[in-house]
């Protein structure tokens, strides 16, 4: 790829990712405004760096490191204050019949927040994105075995957050 | 079974060893579930607008 006149499909290509950005972003910050902000900052980040871009490697992996990194580095420049979940309009998380129930994602959506931003994210890429612990390490920038950890630890922290070891199989 | 890092935090915090693969299940089909959400919204036209933007500067 011709870097310095780049495809006239790349904002093509990256509007493409904008989705999985956000969602992953809304899972880092736990709010849609701050989640938009940090898609706008990650995106003019990464145009401006594409010629560290390596062709043929993870475009996806590249974006998500791009964008917790500015999401850790503002939380450094503010670490007093503490991101908490928005309230999202009620018809956005109306679940299928089939699905849990609204009141059961929001009181998920609450525990999630509360773990720390290292486990989230290490449970949201393994668990929600999908990605291979060697995937989602290379995004936080960490060992495989140590993403492994997190997610376990994150498991656990939620499952007794949300007493979903003694809850009755058949409620829920 | 060798005793891991992740074993001895459950000691630590009291936690019991090991989910249940339901809870396990359970927890998976949540992250999915609000993730994807998100995922499937409408992209915000500003986000579009910006790479427009960027590309056109170029």
């Amino acid at each position: 790829m011709d870097i310095k006149n780049p495809p006239h499909s790349l904002s093509d290509e990256l509007v493409a990712f904008i989705p999985s950005l956000r969602a992953f972003a809304v899972s880092l910050s736990g709010n849609r405004s701050n989640a938009d902000d940090l898609v706008q900052e990650t995106l003019v980040k990464a145009w401006g760096k594409l010629d560290s871009f390596e062709p043929g490697t993870n475009l996806r992996a590249w974006l998500f490191r791009i964008l917790r990194n500015t999401y850790y580095s503002e939380l450094r420049k503010r670490r007093t204050e503490h991101f908490h979940a928005d309230g999202i309009p009620a018809e956005e998380l109306v679940a299928k019949a089939t699905q849990p129930s609204y009141v059961e994602l929001q009181e998920f959506r609450v525990a999630l927040n509360e773990l720390c931003p290292e486990r989230r994210e290490a449970l949201v890429l393994v668990g929600a994105v999908g990605l291979s612990y060697r995937e989602a390490a290379e995004i936080c920038g960490c060992e495989p075995g140590t993403v492994k950890s997190r997610v376990s630890r994150a498991r656990t922290e939620l499952a007794g957050m949300l007493q979903l070891d003694s809850k009755d199989e058949t409620v829920i | 079974m060798h005793t891991t890092a992740i074993q001895a935090d459950f000691v630590a915090t009291g936690a019991p060893p090991q989910l249940s693969p339901e809870v396990q299940n359970r927890i998976g089909t949540h992250l999915r579930l609000l993730y994807d959400q998100v995922v499937d919204e409408e992209i915000p036209q500003s986000l579009v607008e910006l790479l427009r933007r960027l590309e056109t500067k170029e």
